[in-house]
């Protein structure tokens, strides 16, 4: 006799009818900076609200694999750095300075887990829910959580008033180029790279590919950077971008500007990179040891199944919203790096807030004319506001005032006087329309600038205001100073 | 007191001031408000108050009927009803058309030109304004009953700086500490602070005097070039949603190509692809429990081979970029069940013998095709689903597409 035919089923089937079901106020997707200052804020707006994120950990990109761990990697090279090129200088003598690899990424490994672990205490305090999986749109009103390794077990029917979008972004591929994370890297992989490679070639001049040539760099890598545009910096200002290539090459850096890459291979445990001069069209190509592609990044919808709704999206990826980041939904809202504006986690923050706000009263406020940006080479580069080239195409007659670290007594003592502070104010009114800082702790300074720049403050009312003395925020003052009058100690 | 100051709060518009000062007129025309800044026309549901009823601040006036909802129209300040001009049930009403006529509390309505408060009201404007703080002069605070938001448009409105003077020039918070600059600027014109918040119009946030706008009352800077000034600041403070190009949903042509048998189209339905396989004739010395065995494990294999093949450009995103970028999470792309059923009625002998040469022919020497009578007929079905609600929906699809391919060509 034969058998009755047997049927096996290796994949569990969906079965709608049998899905666990919950209703929130507010469902938020993603549970990056965006997502879960969101979050965070509707709950304590009063809203019974759900965080739905599939990474495995809460606190997205820059928690995981970007803000934070680079800047780990960056502050730990700098001391090492400082040991072992300036402490003599200072007279203290130590021997024998190594880097121990395994530890130096430990210590990185650690901060990321204690703050991401920091967010899932924050959303128990603030009575959040919080779903380990991939949500997607089931239709207009329900987002389907399904499981992920080590999330929900089952495939979770959350139905929800409010849906707040937050997906976030991931890194641009080169085309051509395929990522292997071990020789051919992204943003994510040179952050665990297992030892120090001798040749380090980087494709992109903007923020995430001079940080992490910093950290190399500092422990002993050749870095070459490979930037199409003629200038590195992204949208520095033009002035700042220049002293910053300069102060990088004085660290080894090479740079390649007006350079195309044509395409790369890794062959064994080398990557050779083809490129060709944007001008000349003279052809080269750099071996190296590991190829870090950092051209930047793009929106991530991934998984959201926003097809399904229908949710729009322009050419670049992006999720389109109108000025209360709505899409076509009115209950559909989208923030951060996965629609439009700079993307930045500071960024994305002040939307989820602000979006939060709107679902609440109506009201939300994002100022956009005053996102600051800060590279945490060193020195530091922090910008905000309008930059010198912004204003001569908007025809804007402006004053520029600039004071030098070498002039700031704190800088001076700290043997650390690279840069300089530039303040762009308006001819006429002398209201702060831009600040540039190139130097120690610019990125804390900047916030003084974006204070400023909030209230429409003018350079003689930073001016006037008492800094302590010796500080290197005293530099802003006095570039504030000489922008409308003259500086004291320069 | 019925003062000339109106407040309109207006979904998510930030509360606007909008100050009207006409002494020659005791009555004042409420007009047809804007709830939204897409709204052009709306219809009165009904009034609340009669004409010579009075209200007090608070009171709803007017409920009124957009294409979004029904809003009560709240009274900011005191007052009578004076005269309604459009009454319960029109619909249609411009925005900024007159609807009635309000009065302040103490006038007397028998003395009063209630018609000359339509006239200077005047429905000058045929088209609203694009912004919601023109429109609205009514003493009402607009409230909200229902949740309503306007949905997005695609045509964005040009940034909505209403480039003139008023909306840029506030009254000074007379409540504000001043910026040093200011309070020495006035120190050395030998202005008093209290005259200069009554007389300088302010520029900064919430009212707040700025440098510029002593510098401008004192005549030392160029009013058009602040004004410009302030525009293109102005400019910055919102995202640039004009020209979005949107990202039209491609033709699934390679999916037409790539299709074997079953060329849907994508829709957003689970997809169910099915296939039928026969197997080889297979002697009799073949344990059923082996085949099935073993046609698992190649399903499993060819599964995690199409898996593998280089995904398709989709129109959101790359995912085989993906798959490198983002290890830790994994998803299955479709998901497979598997029957295998015997065509003719022959028996399985209880019989070892190699299962896995037998059907894939890989040891030559095994093969038995003379014993065709006792022959193991078997068809493999199979059904592939799609589920688009998690999945990249083409590549998906193609690449299910593929694992039927490659199990239809398997024995």
């Amino acid at each position: 006799m034969l058998r009755n035919s047997v049927q096996r089923s290796f994949f569990s089937t969906s079965a709608a009818a049998l899905a666990k079901t919950a209703k929130h106020d507010v469902v938020v997707i993603g549970g990056g900076p965006g997502g879960y200052v969101a979050a965070i804020k509707a709950a304590q707006l009063g809203f019974n609200t759900a965080c739905i994120e599939k990474r495995g950990t809460l606190g997205g990109t820059c928690l995981n694999v970007g803000c934070i761990p680079s800047k780990a990697l960056l502050n730990n090279t700098h001391l090492y750095h400082q040991i072992q090129h300036d402490s003599a200088n200072r007279g203290i003598i130590v021997d024998n300075v190594k880097m121990d690899i395994v530890k130096f990424q430990a210590a990185k490994d650690k901060v990321v887990k204690e703050l991401t672990g920091g967010i899932e205490m924050l959303f128990k305090k603030n009575g959040v829910t919080y779903y380990k999986g991939n949500g997607s749109f089931e239709g207009e009103h329900e987002i389907k959580v399904s499981p992920v390794p080590n999330g929900v077990e089952e495939e979770v029917i959350l139905t929800a008033d409010n849906i707040i979008v937050a997906t976030g972004s991931e890194v641009t591929p080169f085309p051509g180029i395929t990522i292997d994370e071990e020789r051919i890297v992204s943003s994510t992989g040179i952050l665990s790279l297992k030892e120090i490679p001798k040749k380090l070639a980087i494709i992109g001049g903007g923020i995430i590919g001079l940080e992490m040539g910093s950290v190399y760099a500092r422990l002993g890598s050749e870095v070459t950077i490979v930037e199409f545009q003629p200038a590195i910096g992204a949208s520095m200002d033009d002035e700042v971008a220049k002293a910053t290539q300069k102060f990088l090459t004085k660290q080894g850096f090479k740079f390649k500007t007006s350079t195309k890459v044509l395409g790369a291979t890794r062959n064994g445990d080398t990557v050779s990179v083809e490129v060709e001069g944007v001008k000349n069209g003279k052809k080269e190509t750099l071996e190296a040891d590991v190829l870090l592609v950092a051209i930047g990044r793009r929106p991530y919808v991934q998984g959201l199944n926003a097809e399904k709704i229908g949710l729009d999206v322009d050419k670049r990826g992006r999720l389109v919203i109108d000025n209360n980041f709505n899409t076509k939904f009115p209950h559909i809202k989208v923030i951060g790096d996965v629609t439009f504006g700079p993307m930045l986690a500071h960024k994305a923050e002040e939307e989820g807030v602000a979006a939060a706000e709107i679902i609440k009263t109506g009201h939300g406020h994002v100022n956009y004319a005053n996102i600051p940006s800060v590279m945490y080479s060193h020195p530091e580069v922090a910008w905000v506001g309008k930059t010198e080239q912004e204003l001569k195409q908007e025809g804007i007659k402006y004053k520029s005032g600039k004071f030098p670290f070498i002039a700031n007594s704190r800088a001076k003592t700290n043997l650390d006087t690279d840069g300089f502070v530039k303040v762009l104010i308006d001819a006429e009114s002398e209201r702060i329309l831009g600040a540039h800082i190139i130097g120690p702790n610019a990125g804390e300074m900047i916030a003084e600038a974006g204070l400023a720049l909030e209230y429409g403050a003018s350079a003689e009312d930073v001016a006037r205001v008492c800094h302590a003395h010796p500080t290197l925020s005293e530099a802003f003052k006095e570039a504030n100073l000489a922008a409308f009058s003259k500086s004291i100690n320069f | 007191m019925l003062s000339r100051s109106t407040i309109t709060r207006v979904l998510n518009q930030t509360a606007k001031f909008h100050t009207r000062s006409n002494p020659l007129l005791k009555a004042i025309a409420m007009e047809m408000p804007a709830m939204s800044p897409t709204m052009t026309e709306g219809g009165v549901v009904e009034w609340k108050v009669q004409p010579g009823d009075k209200f007090v601040s608070g009171d709803i006036l007017v409920e009124i009927e957009t294409d979004k909802a029904t809003i009560d129209v709240e009274a900011l300040d005191d007052g009578i009803m004076g005269k309604i001009i459009v009454n319960n049930g029109a619909k249609g009403i411009p925005v900024g058309e007159p609807i009635a006529v309000l009065a302040e509390e103490d006038d007397d309505l028998s003395t009063l030109d209630l018609d000359a408060a339509i006239k200077k009201s005047s429905p000058k404007k045929t088209t609203p304004p694009p912004t919601a703080e023109k429109a609205a002069a009514a003493p009402a605070e607009v409230k909200e009953t229902k949740k309503v938001e306007e949905p997005k448009k695609q045509e964005k409105t040009v940034e909505s700086t209403s480039n003139d003077d008023k909306s840029l020039f506030k009254k000074a918070d007379p409540n504000q500490t001043l910026y040093p600059s200011v309070i020495q600027l006035l120190h050395l014109n030998n202005i008093s602070t209290e005259k200069a918040l009554a007389e300088i119009p302010a520029t900064g946030p919430k009212g707040k005097l700025l440098k510029g706008d002593v510098l401008l009352y004192l005549q030392m800077i160029n009013k058009d070039t602040y004004v410009k000034l302030n525009e293109y600041l102005q400019k910055g403070t919102t995202l640039d949603l004009s020209n979005i190009e949107l990202r039209q949903p491609e033709l699934k042509k390679e999916g037409e190509q790539q299709a074997g048998k079953d060329s849907k189209p994508i829709i957003l339905e689970p997809i169910v692809l099915r296939a039928e396989v026969k197997l080889p004739p297979l002697s009799e010395n073949v344990y059923f429990e082996d085949v099935e065995e073993i046609i698992y494990e190649k399903l499993q294999k060819l599964e995690r081979d199409v898996y593998k093949l280089q995904a398709l450009r989709s129109e959101y995103y790359d995912s085989a970029f993906e798959s490198l970028v983002s290890k830790r999470y994994s998803e299955s792309l479709f998901e497979f069940d598997w029957s295998l059923r015997a065509l003719g009625s022959n028996g399985r002998k209880a019989k070892q013998f190699d299962a896995f040469d037998e059907l894939f022919g890989t040891s030559k020497k095994n093969v038995s095709s003379s014993k065709q009578d006792d022959a193991f007929d078997g068809v493999l079905s199979l059904n592939v689903t799609v589920d688009l609600g998690i999945s990249p929906s083409q590549d998906a699809v193609l690449k299910a597409q593929q694992f039927i391919k490659k199990v239809e060509t398997l024995f």
